[in-house]
């Protein structure tokens, strides 16, 4: 019996189609070809590949029983007296939710059936919700309801391990963050909160979307309340510096997990980080952000205070993480990208500390150039199609930002167009050659 | 019994405790309150959980020197009301703090400023599908003349009871 060896669904795809021909071609032995479909679980794939869809239909179909539900409960039925109204929609709920628990955890025969049907039950709580504001004639911050809602959400995901029940609360959250963050004064804790919340499940289901959703909510949060904590010319270096330090503590972690057994998080979190730095510095490379920047001569510190402290431990966290990452046997491939998001990060903190508009603009064009030239030679280290095509595109919107930004004779805009696409389609050309050169060209 | 089905089972509790907290403050004014009509003025849109209601805006929702309160929103406001003489209610006075020497018949409710106009958590009315088009015509025909019945209890918290427009009262 041979070793199961982890491997990316792409290639295990691949080696299935692959196996058949070179046992045919005499390249393996029947033995051989065995020890491989052992190896790497090829026999499994059609199970998984069957039971990730079947999971999907039921995700699908629960989020639609809910809406029906929702509408249900929005077109006012009068033909039932309000407690039976009410009684009749908790017992619906009750019921999805025991019979699901049942299926799914008791039984064990039904699992996809009885998630989906845990989760039914999680939107009817939300319908109920709404059925109650209808009943009582409860309008005012309706994004109470929606808080009330995640938090029901929030503590059954925690209760069952379930990642859809856990995706939903942090969109719930997110809405409940967007509409309400104007009304409270310390909205930073929401970031803190959907961390300690909803990483949790992350980690212990090894789920890549309840991780992103989690971080990229966090993120929002975190940012937003920065920006809105800063009055109208002051401070507002501030949201610049929580964005940069967002994407530097993701960075940061990503290439580190790559090392750790949160692997599965590496990834995601390099990339989601690297984007916002590519944001960040995309936003000042304007003249208008450099200016209002370069307007602030005070730093407002006890203005701003408290929300300073997330900021910070969030700094001294991404450095902490940065040093660990420095080490002598390291993941060479990840080197190059791991430079361009540091230095990028270390131009976006500069251009907002020096504060001098020009420079200021200056020093954010070239972070972003930086930015794209780093994704670009990330895809020829990686053979990565994508990589490479997000940094030409990148350099693409920030030539047309600029054209659009200055005002420039209509002769020099030609031409620059002109070359930019003959140095597209040249550029793009040359390196599907290259990538079918060396017979990688497979998404 | 399992771990997850402990946790399972004190999820649902807590999901019950929240839908029994959402409507307690309304069951508590509908039950301790004291009757009070109020004039108003509708509009009619659509929430997306819980269907159509009209849009309600009283008298006492943009009062008479405003320019006296602290010019931010959320502040919390105390209406002192009065019985009229129609049947409608009226404002005596308005204040940022709980208001003092409140007269035996008088009933104050709360309040909180959006910047420009007091919220009581009275703006909403939920209607059914099926009977916003001949509210929407009533409405337009009475639209000087329609009122409201609230309970107010003794913290000031109100709870809407029915929407009366010219001699038709409409309670869902």
């Amino acid at each position: 019996m041979g070793k199961e060896t982890k491997a990316c669904d792409t290639f295990r795809r691949h080696l299935k189609d692959e196996l058949g021909t070179w046992k045919e071609e005499g390249l393996v032995s029947t033995e051989q070809a065995q020890t491989l479909s052992e190896r790497y679980r090829l026999d499994d794939m059609v199970k998984e590949r069957g039971r990730a869809l079947m999971l999907a239909i039921y995700i699908l179909g629960a989020a639609m029983i809910g809406g029906g539900v929702v509408s249900f409960v929005a077109a006012h039925w009068e033909f039932v007296p309000k407690p039976l109204k009410i009684a009749l929609i908790i017992a619906v709920m009750l019921i999805c939710q025991v019979a699901g628990f049942c299926l799914w955890q008791v039984s064990d025969k039904r699992r996809g059936v009885g998630h989906a049907l845990v989760l039914v039950g999680t939107l009817i709580f939300g319908a109920n919700i709404g059925l109650i504001a209808q009943v009582f004639h409860i309008h005012s911050h309706w994004e109470n309801g929606v808080a009330a809602w995640a938090v029901g959400a929030a503590v059954m995901a925690l209760a069952v391990w379930s990642v859809p029940i856990a995706v939903t609360a942090t969109i719930l959250s997110l809405i409940w963050f967007c509409a309400a963050s104007e009304r409270h004064s310390y909205t930073m804790l929401y970031s803190i909160a959907v961390l300690a919340v909803f990483l949790p499940v992350a980690f212990r289901k090894q789920s890549r979307w309840a991780y992103l959703s989690a971080v990229l909510a966090a993120g929002i949060g975190l940012v937003t309340s920065s920006a809105q904590n800063c009055v109208y010319g002051q401070g507002e270096q501030w949201w610049v510096l929580a964005w940069a330090s967002v994407a530097s503590l993701l960075c940061a972690w990503g290439f580190l997990a790559r090392r750790t057994r949160f692997d599965l998080f590496g990834p995601p979190s390099v990339a989601l980080g690297y984007l916002a730095a590519g944001i960040v510095s995309y936003l000042i490379a304007f003249r208008e952000t450099a200016n209002e920047l370069s307007a602030q001569t005070k730093w407002c510190l006890d203005a701003l205070w408290p929300w300073q402290v997330p900021l910070v431990i969030i700094a001294v966290l991404s450095l902490i993480f940065w040093i660990l990452c420095i080490r002598p046997r390291e993941d060479k491939a990840a080197l190059p990208l791991r430079t361009y998001s540091v230095a990028v990060l270390v131009m976006v903190v500069a251009a907002t500390v020096i504060g001098r508009d020009w420079l200021t603009v200056v020093i954010g064009n070239v972070a972003i150039c930086l930015f794209a030239v780093g994704l670009i030679h990330n895809g020829f280290l990686t053979l990565s199609r994508q990589s490479y095509w997000a940094g030409i595109l990148t350099i693409a919107l920030v030539i047309a930002s600029r054209f659009l930004e200055y005002e420039t004779g209509l002769l020099l805009k030609s031409a620059i167009f002109t070359g930019c696409g003959i140095g597209l389609i040249v550029s793009g050309t040359w390196f599907e050659g290259y990538l079918r050169k060396r017979r990688l060209c497979h998404e | 019994m399992s771990r997850t089905t402990v946790a399972f089972i004190l999820a649902v509790i807590v999901q019950l405790g929240i839908l029994a907290a959402v409507p307690a403050r309304h069951i508590h004014a509908l039950m301790t309150g004291t009757p009070v009509v109020l004039k108003t003025a509708p509009v009619d849109p659509y929430s997306i959980m819980s269907g159509y209601y009209v849009t309600l805006s009283y008298d006492i929702s943009i009062p008479p020197e405003r320019h006296k309160w602290p010019d931010r929103t959320h502040t919390t406001i105390y209406a002192t009301l009065v019985k009229g003489d129609g049947p409608a209610w009226k404002a005596v006075a308005f204040s940022t703090d709980w208001p003092t020497n409140v007269p035996a018949d008088a009933v104050v409710l709360k309040g909180e400023s959006d910047g420009w106009r007091i919220c009581y958590g009275l703006e909403a009315y939920f209607l059914p599908e099926t009977m916003r088009h001949e509210v929407a015509n009533s409405l337009s025909q009475h639209r000087d003349s329609t009122l409201v019945d609230v309970m107010v209890d003794k913290q000031g918290h109100a709870a809407l009871v029915r929407l009366r427009i010219g001699d038709k009262a409409y309670e869902y």
